[in-house]
């Protein structure tokens, strides 16, 4: 099966879109470690290292922040900006249309995208900057200034990277990037446990009984992800001079949850944007306290957007109209139903059921975690739900990815 | 289902909900709901039925990748924190 993953290195242009992912994210693990200047980092971690928000938005950017370097901020700005922008093409009728024109249209959105992560960006930077003031070394106009420049910039320049990689590599180059960022953190946090076995602070029963409930997560998320709806599609036979075309059946898969991990990184991401400006405003301070990581109504919130998450996402992802009027061109139908709407409108009618259970089940993984963290003790390691769900969610999507390119050169796949 | 999120993104948030809710009382409403909610937690038990699952071998196969890229790709980027974290040392301080 693995060896099937060594012939894509086989093939030279699969290999090249490998490297050139991995040169990428190498060049945003060297951003990761290029300070902003202006910061006096051992105060930092002193003063605020222990808060929940700040090791929440940590966890984003893979140590960048508890270093505070140029990436401190992440992707999270460009996240909150393109969730932004893809419900404001619901709302917007005019934008719904540029939407729909298809690569021109879509363009123009993207390229909005890109200002309003800028925007999204220096809002955050001030908003990170005014949190951490006391860390700050001088808190005159222009430091502050310079530090919000080059945070913004740094998300920037993390942005480009991401679509570049999506553009030539392999893979999401965002998710990618969120991908890296959480699991830089496994070679320390496996150090630090290792050290801590051997003083005895942690005892080996509670690693392996860590490990065997991690290695089941694991195994439930790629269960989950594979669950899919078969729905039957019968091709009609067309004769085409003296040739008969068609006439097999095959199935769409829809799957029980389509939208992947993309609903866990944006409501957690979203998340972030109200503690940001719970900074400026004194006054919603007790944002602070509600929205902390531990807390029942953090939680709550977080499973209720990561449901609807996944409902708008798998709506703006999977056009059933389309993929209707797709089957009828190519005169496929559903046994039992008309092609066009009808089609279309089952479609939807399954999609709506099953989807439930695909975002309930990202939900319920991405906040029981927390509980199992506790129960175990080992929190060197931070593998949150959250995590977990993108770790596997992304790396998953990615095999997938390139099993298909072999697949289109005629390999055996790897994942069968 | 994206009509019903441009639906639900349109609508006032303030006023009539429409004729129906101001000919109906509360309770019969109320009741109504209750019963759609119902009929469609039946239908999702229903259509999850028909969901096709991973076999053993696609299961344990697809958990063997996902694992074997996580520790390939924790331990490449470990070895790259390491070297640029060394290497930085050198011009900063």
């Amino acid at each position: 099966m693995l060896g099937a993953l060594a012939s894509a290195f086989r093939i030279p242009d699969l290999r090249k879109k490998i490297f050139y992912t991995a040169l990428l994210l190498a060049v945003f693990r060297i951003g990761s470690f290029i300070p902003v200047p202006g910061v006096n980092v051992a105060r930092l971690i002193e003063t605020y290292g222990e808060t929940g928000l700040f090791q929440f938005l940590d966890l984003f950017s893979g140590g960048a922040l508890r270093r505070f370097t140029v990436f401190a901020m992440g992707v999270n700005p460009y996240i909150t900006a393109s969730i932004i922008l893809q419900l404001l093409t619901i709302v917007i009728p005019s934008l719904e249309e540029l939407s729909k024109e298809g690569i021109e249209g879509r363009r123009k959105i993207a390229q909005w995208t890109r200002y309003g992560t800028v925007v999204l960006g220096v809002i955050q930077a001030l908003g990170i900057t005014m949190g951490i003031r006391g860390a700050v070394e001088d808190p005159g106009i222009l430091p502050v200034l310079l530090i919000v420049v080059t945070l913004t910039a740094g998300t920037s320049f993390l942005m480009w990277l991401g679509e570049k990689i999506s553009e030539h590599g392999i893979g999401n180059g965002i998710s990618l990037i969120i991908f890296t960022g959480i699991i830089a953190r496994l070679p320390a946090g496996v150090h630090t446990t290792a050290i801590s076995i051997g003083r005895g602070g942690i005892s080996p029963l509670n690693v392996v009984l860590f490990l065997v409930l991690g290695l089941a997560s694991i195994v439930g998320v790629i269960w989950i992800t594979l669950g899919a709806r078969r729905i039957p599609v019968q091709y009609a036979k067309r004769v085409v001079g003296r040739r008969v075309y068609g006439g097999q059946t095959t199935h769409i898969p829809l799957r029980v949850n389509q939208a992947g991990v993309i609903p866990v990184i944006f409501a957690s991401s979203l998340l972030t944007f109200p503690l940001t400006i719970a900074q400026f405003v004194p006054r919603l301070g007790f944002l602070m306290d509600w929205l902390r990581g531990d807390s029942v109504s953090y939680m709550i919130l977080y499973a209720v957007l990561v449901v609807a998450f996944t409902y708008f996402y798998t709506a703006i992802t999977f056009n059933v109209t389309e993929v209707a009027n797709n089957m009828k061109k190519y005169g496929g139908f559903i046994p039992g139903l008309r092609p066009g709407r009808p089609t279309a409108e089952y479609l939807d009618r399954v999609l709506t059921r099953i989807t439930l259970v695909g975002g309930l089940f990202l939900a319920v993984v991405a906040v029981l975690p927390n509980i199992m963290t506790s129960l175990t003790r080992l929190s060197t390691i931070y593998f949150g739900g959250t995590a977990l769900l993108i770790v596997v969610g992304v790396a998953l999507d990615t095999m997938k990815q390139i099993e298909a390119n072999l697949l289109m050169r005629q390999y055996e796949g790897f994942m069968k | 289902m994206r009509q019903a999120f441009t639906d639900l993104l349109r609508r006032p948030a303030f006023g009539p909900a429409g004729d129906e809710a101001t000919r109906k009382g509360a309770v019969m409403q109320i009741k109504e709901r209750l019963g759609r909610t119902g009929k469609f937690l039946r239908e999702v038990r229903a259509e999850m039925r028909k969901v096709s699952w991973p076999d053993r071998k696609e299961l344990v196969s697809s958990t063997v990748v996902v694992v074997t890229v996580v520790v390939v790709a924790s331990a490449f980027i470990g070895l790259i924190d390491f070297v640029f974290s060394q290497g930085l040392k050198l011009f900063i301080r």
